[in-house]
C-alpha cells in the first residue's frame, strides 16, 4: 500500500449522519483530526457523543456519511477489522470481563489481534509472552499488584485504568477515549488525566469529556457537538471564551 | 379445477387454526418475550375441557367460551406465580413453561386417558354448502369465520383502544412503556391470558376439526413456532399471513409432495430467516 | 470466591472427577448388569450435554436445538450399520462429519437471530428435525424408526462389557478435548463473547466466526454421542429428537451447572439417573421431571454446582 501523505488526516468523519426512525442522533458531522492530535468532543447530553464514537469505531452503521482512518475508507468495514487497522476505544460505562481476573482481560486484549485467538488445543497460561505483555501493560498503568483480582472487584477507578489498558494493547493508532474520567475522585482523576498526557505522541487521540478541566489540560483542539450536529470548533482558548457555547451548557441547568 | 378450489379452501381452513395457536404465540412472544412452550399445553387443555364442557351442556358454543375463559385464567395464575419472579431471564422462563408443559401434559393423561377424543358440535357442522359443483363443510367455514372474527376484534383493540396502543408500545420498547408509568406487570399478564385464550380456543375448534389426542400439545408447537418467526414477532397481522401461507404450503405440499411435506413447511422459515430475520411484518 | 478459596474447590473438584472415572474404570465388572447398561446410557448423555455446555455456558448461546445434531449423529449410524454393514470407526467417523455439516448449514441462518429470536429459531430446528424424521420415511423409517442396530465389533473382549468400556474411552477422549478446548485460547474468547460480545468486537475480534466455530464443534461432538446411542439403544426413531428430548439436554447442562463442563456431566447422570429410579415407584415420571425443570429455573438456575457454591460467578 502506498505511504499516506503526510497531510492525510488520522481520522476523518464526512457528513456522518445516524437516523433512528424519526431520530437523527448524529447529523452532519464532518470533522479533521490529524496525526498526533489531541481532540476533544464536548457538548451537553445528548449531543450525539457517544453515537459518535460508536459510528466511528463500527459497533452501529451510519445512514449515511463516510468514516476514512489514515486516508483509507473505513465505512463498510465491519467493528473488528477497524481495530486491525489501528482503531482503539474505550466505554463510557465500563466494559471489562467482570468474571476474569486483570491478567486475564489484558490477555483477552492482546488476543484479539493474534492468530492464537484460534489455537484450540494448547492451554492459554501456557502462552507465557501475552502474559509478560499484559504485564508490562499493568506495570505502566501502576496496577501491577492487582494482576490477579476478579475484575469486579476493582475500585472504580482502577476498572477505568483497566478500560485504558485495554485499548492501548491493541497499539492502536487512533485512539477514541468516552469519557474516561467519569465517576472518578479529583485524585484519580488528576492520575488519568496525566497517564493520558504521558501516551505515546505518535497516537491520534479524540476525548469525550464532560470534566472541563481534564478537557483543556489534554487536548489542543475542540470540536463541540449539540443536538447531534457539529456547533463550533477551535482551540481550547477559543471555545472557552465562546458565549454559544456557554449558553448550550447553561441553558442546560 | 375441483382440486385446487378444494386445497385452496383446505389450506384456508387449516390457516385459521394456525392463527388462533400462533397469534397467541406471537402476542407473548412480542410482548413478554418468552419461548412459551406451554403454548400447546393450552391448546391440549383447551381441546380436553371442551369435550368434557359440551358433553355436559350439549351448547358447542358455551363450551367453546367457558374452556377458552378457563384455560386463559389458569394462563394468568402461571404468569403470576412462575413466570413473573423470573422475568428477563429468557432461559429459565422457557425452563419453568417446559416443566409446566409437562405437567399438563401428564395431569391430561392422569385425568382423561390416553385414548383419543372426538368433540361432534351442533349437527350442522357435519353439512355442508353447495355452491354449484364445489362444496363446503360448514365445520371449516365456521373455522375460518371464527379466526377472521377474532382477528378483526384483536386488530380492532390493538389499532384503536388504548389499551391495544399499550400492548403495541410494550412490544416495540418495553422500558419506555413501563416509564410511561403503564402498569406493565398487569399487561404482561393480561397478554399472557390472551395468548391462552386464542391457543384453547384453536384446542375446542380443532378439537372439532380433526380430534385430539395425548401428544398433540407438542405437535402443534412447532406449527406455532413457524407462524410466529415467519409473520414477525408481536404482529398479530403477520401471524395472519404466515398463516394462510403455511396453511396452504402444508396443504398441497401434503396432497402433492407427501414425503418432504414438513419441508415445505419449514422452506418458508429457512427463506425468512435468510433474507429477512425479523419476519414479514417483524420489526428488526 | 477469589484465590485461594476458589483453587481449593477447583482442586477438590478435579480430584473428585479423576476418582469418579478411576470408578467407572473398575467398578462395573462387579456390578449388575443393568447398572452396567444405565452408567452407558449416562455417559453417553454426558457427552452431549458437554458439548452444549460449550453452546450455552462458554458461549452464551442458548442453543435449543442441539438434539438434531444429536439425532444426524445417531441416524447416520444406524442407517450405515444397518444397510450397508459399516464398521464401527467409518459409522462414527461420518456421523461426526455429518454432524458437523448440518451444524455448519444450519449454523449460517441461525446465527442471523441473537437473544430470544434465537432460542426460538434452535428449538424450530430440532423440531424441523424431528419432522424430517418423521415424514422421510423412505430415509429415516418414519414413525418405525431404524431398527435392529448391532453392536459393533470392537476387536477386544472384556468379558460382556465391552461397548461400556469402549463408551468410556470415548467420554475420557471428550472430556479430555473439552477441557483443552475451554483452557485454550480459543476457549477462553467464548467466555469473552458471552460476557460482552460488544468489546470482545471492539478488541479486534470476529465474534460472528468464533460463534460460528463453536457450533461446528458442538454439533460434532453431538454427533459423536449420537452415533454411541444409537449402538447402545438398538433403534433409532423420532422421539431422538422430540421436543422432550431436545430439552432434555438443556435440563442437563442447567441442573449441573452452566459453564463448568463437568457440570452438565453430573446434570447428565442426575437426569439420566432419576428417571431410572423413580420409573421404579412411580409410573408418575413426568410430573417429577416436571417438577425438576420447575424446581431448576425458579430456584437453582446455576444448577448444583452453583448451589455448592463451586461455580465462580
Amino acid at each position: 500500500m502506498p505511504a499516506a501523505p503526510a497531510s492525510t488526516a488520522a481520522l476523518e468523519c464526512e457528513d456522518v449522519t445516524r437516523r433512528f426512525g424519526g431520530l437523527e442522533a448524529v447529523r452532519g458531522v464532518s470533522l479533521s483530526v490529524s496525526a498526533g492530535e489531541r481532540r476533544g468532543i464536548i457538548g451537553p447530553n445528548g449531543a450525539g457523543k457517544t453515537t459518535l464514537f460508536r459510528l466511528i469505531s463500527g459497533e452501529m452503521p451510519l445512514t449515511s456519511g463516510r468514516v476514512r482512518l489514515f486516508g483509507r475508507d473505513i465505512t463498510q468495514l465491519p467493528c473488528h477489522r477497524r481495530t486491525h487497522l489501528g482503531l482503539g476505544r474505550t466505554f463510557q460505562i465500563t466494559n471489562l470481563f467482570p468474571t476474569q481476573t486483570v491478567a486475564d482481560n489484558l490477555v483477552l486484549a492482546i488476543l484479539g489481534l493474534h492468530p492464537s485467538k484460534f489455537s484450540m488445543l494448547r492451554p492459554l497460561w501456557t502462552y507465557r509472552e501475552h502474559y509478560a505483555r499484559a504485564d508490562g501493560a499493568l506495570e505502566t498503568v501502576g496496577l501491577a499488584e492487582r494482576r490477579d483480582e476478579l475484575v469486579r472487584n476493582l475500585s472504580h477507578g482502577e476498572q477505568r485504568q483497566v478500560e485504558i489498558a485495554l485499548a492501548l494493547l491493541g497499539g492502536p493508532r487512533v485512539l477514541l477515549l468516552d469519557e474516561p474520567t467519569a465517576g472518578l475522585s479529583p485524585a484519580e482523576s488528576a492520575r488519568l488525566t496525566r497517564a493520558i498526557r504521558q501516551l505515546d505522541a505518535d497516537i491520534t487521540v479524540l476525548l469525550i469529556e464532560h470534566d472541563m478541566d481534564v478537557v483543556f489540560d489534554i487536548v489542543s483542539r475542540i470540536t463541540v457537538l449539540h443536538q447531534g450536529r457539529p456547533f463550533a470548533d477551535g482551540t481550547p482558548a477559543e471555545i472557552r471564551k465562546d458565549p454559544r457555547v456557554q449558553k448550550i451548557y447553561f441553558g442546560e441547568q | 379445477m375441483q382440486f385446487w378450489v378444494n386445497q385452496t379452501f383446505n389450506g384456508v381452513s387449516y390457516a385459521a387454526l394456525l392463527f388462533l395457536v400462533g397469534g397467541g404465540l406471537t402476542l407473548i412472544f412480542g410482548v413478554m418475550k418468552i419461548v412459551n412452550i406451554a403454548h400447546g399445553s393450552f391448546y391440549l387443555l383447551g381441546g380436553y375441557l371442551g369435550v368434557a364442557l359440551f358433553a355436559g351442556t350439549g351448547n358447542f358454543y358455551v363450551a367453546l367460551g367457558a374452556a377458552a375463559l378457563a384455560v386463559a385464567l389458569g394462563g394468568m395464575v402461571m404468569e403470576r406465580v412462575f413466570l413473573r419472579p423470573v422475568e428477563g431471564d429468557d432461559l429459565r422462563q422457557m425452563l419453568l413453561t417446559m416443566g409446566i408443559a409437562l405437567f399438563v401434559q401428564d395431569a391430561c393423561l392422569l385425568i382423561w386417558g390416553g385414548d383419543p377424543f372426538n368433540l361432534k358440535g351442533p349437527e350442522y357442522f357435519a353439512r355442508s354448502i353447495r355452491l354449484g359443483s364445489f362444496s363446503f363443510p360448514i365445520l371449516r367455514l365456521f373455522m375460518i369465520g371464527s379466526a377472521a372474527l377474532l382477528f378483526l376484534v384483536l386488530w380492532w383493540f390493538q389499532e384503536r383502544t388504548r389499551a391495544g396502543a399499550m400492548v403495541r408500545a410494550a412490544v416495540d420498547n418495553q422500558e419506555m412503556t413501563e416509564a410511561l408509568g403503564i402498569n406493565v406487570p398487569v399487561l404482561r399478564m393480561a397478554v399472557f391470558g390472551l395468548g391462552a385464550f386464542l391457543s384453547a380456543s384453536g384446542g375446542v375448534i380443532g378439537t372439532a376439526f380433526m380430534g385430539l389426542y395425548p401428544g398433540l400439545d407438542f405437535e402443534i408447537l412447532p406449527y406455532a413456532f413457524v407462524v410466529v418467526i415467519v409473520g414477525g414477532m408481536g404482529s398479530l397481522s403477520g401471524a395472519l399471513v404466515a398463516a394462510v401461507l403455511l396453511g396452504l404450503a402444508d396443504n398441497f405440499g401434503k396432497a402433492l409432495f407427501p414425503e418432504v411435506s414438513y419441508f415445505t413447511l419449514f422452506a418458508p422459515m429457512g427463506i425468512v430467516l435468510a433474507l429477512r430475520p425479523s419476519g414479514l411484518f417483524g420489526r428488526s | 470466591m477469589t484465590g485461594f478459596r476458589a483453587g481449593r474447590a477447583r482442586m477438590a473438584a478435579a480430584v473428585a472427577g479423576i476418582a469418579g472415572l478411576v470408578l467407572l474404570a473398575i467398578l462395573p465388572p462387579s456390578l449388575p448388569a443393568y447398572v452396567v447398561i444405565v452408567l452407558t446410557e449416562c455417559l453417553i448423555y454426558a457427552m452431549a450435554a458437554a458439548s452444549l455446555d460449550l453452546l450455552i455456558g462458554y458461549t452464551g448461546m442458548a442453543s435449543l436445538g442441539h438434539a438434531a445434531f444429536f439425532a444426524v449423529g445417531a441416524y447416520t449410524t444406524a442407517l450405515l450399520t444397518t444397510r450397508s454393514g459399516a464398521s464401527f470407526a467409518v459409522a462414527l467417523a461420518a456421523s461426526i462429519l455429518l454432524a458437523a455439516a448440518a451444524s455448519a448449514a444450519v449454523g449460517v441462518l441461525i446465527l442471523r437471530a441473537s437473544g430470544i429470536y434465537f432460542m426460538m429459531i434452535t428449538l424450530s430446528v430440532s423440531m424441523c428435525a424431528w419432522g424430517l424424521a418423521y415424514r422421510w420415511v423412505s430415509l429415516t423409517g418414519g414413525d418405525t424408526g431404524i431398527v435392529s442396530i448391532p453392536r459393533p465389533r470392537l476387536g477386544f473382549v472384556a468379558g460382556g462389557l465391552e461397548f461400556y468400556y469402549a463408551t468410556l474411552v470415548l467420554f475420557s477422549v471428550c472430556l479430555t478435548l473439552y477441557l483443552l478446548l475451554v483452557w485454550s485460547p480459543f476457549g477462553k474468547t467464548l467466555v469473552g463473547i458471552r460476557d460482552s460480545e460488544s468489546r470482545m468486537r471492539v478488541l479486534g475480534f470476529n465474534v460472528w466466526l468464533h460463534k460460528y466455530l463453536a457450533l461446528v464443534i458442538a454439533g460434532a461432538f453431538a454427533g459423536l454421542a449420537g452415533s454411541l446411542y444409537a449402538y447402545y439403544n438398538g433403534f433409532v426413531g423420532p422421539n431422538t429428537v422430540d421436543l422432550a428430548h431436545s430439552m432434555q439436554f438443556v435440563l442437563m447442562v442447567i441442573v449441573g451447572g452452566p459453564g463448568t463442563l463437568v457440570g452438565p456431566v453430573i446434570g447428565a447422570f442426575i437426569v439420566t439417573l432419576l428417571e431410572k429410579v423413580v420409573s421404579i415407584f412411580t409410573e408418575r415420571w413426568v410430573m417429577v421431571l416436571a417438577a425438576v425443570y420447575v424446581v431448576t429455573a425458579l430456584w437453582a438456575p446455576r444448577g448444583l454446582l452453583g448451589v455448592l457454591g463451586v461455580v465462580r460467578r
